[in-house]
């Protein structure tokens, strides 16, 4: 049996079952676990030494090839335990969600994004109507397509991308035979990510690092690889 | 002598706006009413009234006079920098076709409210599983919610009295700007019985314009003031203040095995179904109490007439506990005392 690479046995201590009442309702799950390997096959469990790559080929796990890109974007100012680094760099859509994945800090990051980038609207970005503004705020900015256009999936995915990041996000193409971004799902995963940079920088480092790592990084219009630049393009 | 010849001044613009929307309402749509005069000037007095009072900007002067105004100022506990004239403006839709309008301010508020709500609930509960931080951020600041904090909460009040009766009874401008003024839907149709469910542009539901006005407030309390302290402390106090069961949101439709799987991807062992209790067993009721165990450790317990029912839910009272795991005095990012807490890894997918 060549396909069988793995056969875990794990039996009940004899104790343990005697003290066990008769009434239990659930039996005890199989004890011997058979994990396939090759192509898949209906009902059975397969290895996670067979599918847990990216789309790129990288294997997922805790180390230095699939962190490096992450922790250089991020630097000393910024970083991240190790953990959470590879949690923001899963999807949902990975290994049907054995993993730990970033969809809530990816919530999290989404409206404090949508909140930083409101008040760099109105305080950063000229008023076409004075009359409309409050306090010297640009309110009448809000709405208009250059403010939306900052945080839209589009430019987020054009951020991942310029900052060499694509390569290690680990998630799952609708359709592995897909190679336009917008239809294999890349654009909303790799929006997703930089989101779930944000809310684990606010989740870890607070409010005020958060701030600052979104005026620095995303919204400096003095760095070209910024949001805020890249959206004028 | 002079209000009246303003109100008259003010109106004759009114009644040539009205019957220019009342000739285009009937050339466009067939579900406007046509019966009455009357009855077309009410639907249009909204936006007849508004347009006129938005062509200018209302200064703080003229904001002043209405009493509507100061009194939700003071309602609201508002700060001095928060202009009435300000107010005023949060009270103005978009529909009204005024220039100076809550469009901006709407979508301000709305960013800090989304913001303030999702860091307060998953700081709250961490493992909430998605759709339900979704539903119980939607519990606080959906549009329903925002209106009946409006309506109910804040008093705010639609502005309602036809233009003619207005002009009628030379009513100053100044009383509507303390009023919600929006272009209502007309619900009315020609057919006895048929009800309009479209809207034409611009139309909005009072439950909308409510809502905005409410976003308004919040996003304009940081325009005036430019201090995010007191904008949350703001939302704190009206919106997070509201109680919410978050208990009661939760359905599941396999909890056994989706307790199986929670337990295989946290590492902990099987979980285990006991009886702990019964009673009657052969009678008509009985009751039976079972609790569901991982190793020696208890996850839930709870009831049922039968032992399936009892394991189901003793399932979902295990998954509620670990879903509604709630930290010790939380702390949100924004607090400046903030300690990193638990970061959940996502929900369980069956």
């Amino acid at each position: 049996m060549n396909s069988i690479r793995k056969l875990i046995t794990t039996q009940v201590p004899l104790a343990q079952r005697a003290l066990r009442p008769s009434s239990s309702i659930i039996s005890q799950s199989r004890s011997v676990v058979y994990l396939h390997k090759g192509p898949r096959v209906r009902g059975l469990v397969r290895d996670e030494e067979d599918y847990m790559y990216s789309p790129s080929g990288k294997k997922y796990g805790l180390n230095q090839e699939n962190l490096q890109s992450l922790k250089e974007f991020l630097g000393k100012e910024y970083e991240l335990p190790d953990e959470l680094s590879l949690q923001i760099l899963t999807h949902k859509s990975f290994a049907h969600g054995i993993k730990p994945f970033n969809e809530k800090l990816s919530i999290l990051g989404s409206h404090f994004l949508k909140n930083r980038a409101s008040l760099y609207t109105i305080h950063k970005q000229e008023s076409k109507d004075v009359d409309a503004d409050i306090n010297g705020l640009s309110i009448s900015q809000l709405g208009s397509l250059t403010s939306r256009n900052i945080t839209s999936s589009e430019i987020l995915y054009a951020f991942i991308k310029k900052n060499n990041l694509t390569d290690v996000i680990f998630w799952k193409k609708r359709d592995a035979l897909l190679t336009d971004p917008s239809k294999s799902g890349e654009i909303k995963v790799s929006d997703g990510v930089v989101k779930a940079i944000i809310g684990a920088i606010l989740s870890h480092h607070g409010k005020v690092k958060a701030e600052k790592f979104i005026d620095d990084v995303l919204l400096n219009s003095s760095n070209e690889k910024s949001l805020v630049n890249l959206s004028q393009n | 002598m002079n209000r009246i010849r303003n109100s008259l001044v003010l109106s004759k613009p009114f009644i040539n706006q009205s019957s220019k929307l009342i000739h285009k309402s009937f050339s466009t749509t067939r579900f406007v009413n046509q019966t009455t005069t009357q009855e077309s000037l009410n639907t249009t007095q909204t936006t007849s009234s508004s347009s006129a009072s938005n062509s200018k900007i209302i200064t703080e002067e003229e904001a002043s006079k209405s009493a509507l105004l100061v009194s939700l100022h003071r309602r609201l506990n508002l700060p001095k920098e928060f202009k009435l004239s300000t107010l005023a403006r949060c009270l103005t839709c978009r529909s009204s076709q005024g220039k100076l309008n809550n469009y901006g301010l709407n979508i301000l508020g709305k960013n800090f409210l989304s913001y303030y709500v999702s860091e307060n609930l998953l700081a709250t509960y961490p493992r909430l599983p998605t759709i339900i931080l979704n539903s119980a951020i939607d519990s606080y600041i959906s549009n329903e919610s925002l209106a009946s904090i409006g309506e109910h909460s804040w008093g705010i009040e639609v502005d309602q009295t036809p233009i003619l009766q207005k002009f009628l009874r030379e009513e100053p401008i100044e009383y509507s700007y303390g009023k919600l003024r929006f272009l209502p839907v007309n619900p009315k149709t020609n057919e006895k019985g048929v009800t309009k469910i479209t809207k034409n542009a611009g139309e909005i539901d009072p439950t909308v314009a409510y809502s905005l006005s409410v976003r308004s407030i919040i996003g304009a309390l940081y325009a005036s003031t430019k201090s995010e302290t007191l904008t949350k402390k703001f939302i704190y106090d009206h919106i997070l203040s509201r109680k919410l069961d978050i208990s009661t949101m939760f359905e599941f439709e396999q909890p056994t095995r989706e307790l199986s799987r929670l337990c295989k991807r946290e590492g902990f062992e099987v979980p285990i179904a006991r009886l702990l209790a019964e009673n009657g067993r052969l009678t008509k009721k009985p009751v039976f109490v079972v609790g569901v165990f991982s190793g020696e450790n208890k996850l839930g317990e709870s009831y049922g007439s039968s032992l399936k029912e009892a394991k189901i839910r003793a399932s979902v009272d295990a998954l509620k506990k670990w879903y509604l795991y709630k930290p010790l005095n939380p702390k949100v990012p924004s607090d400046e005392d903030y300690q990193p807490g638990l970061i959940d890894h996502g929900i369980v997918i069956v």
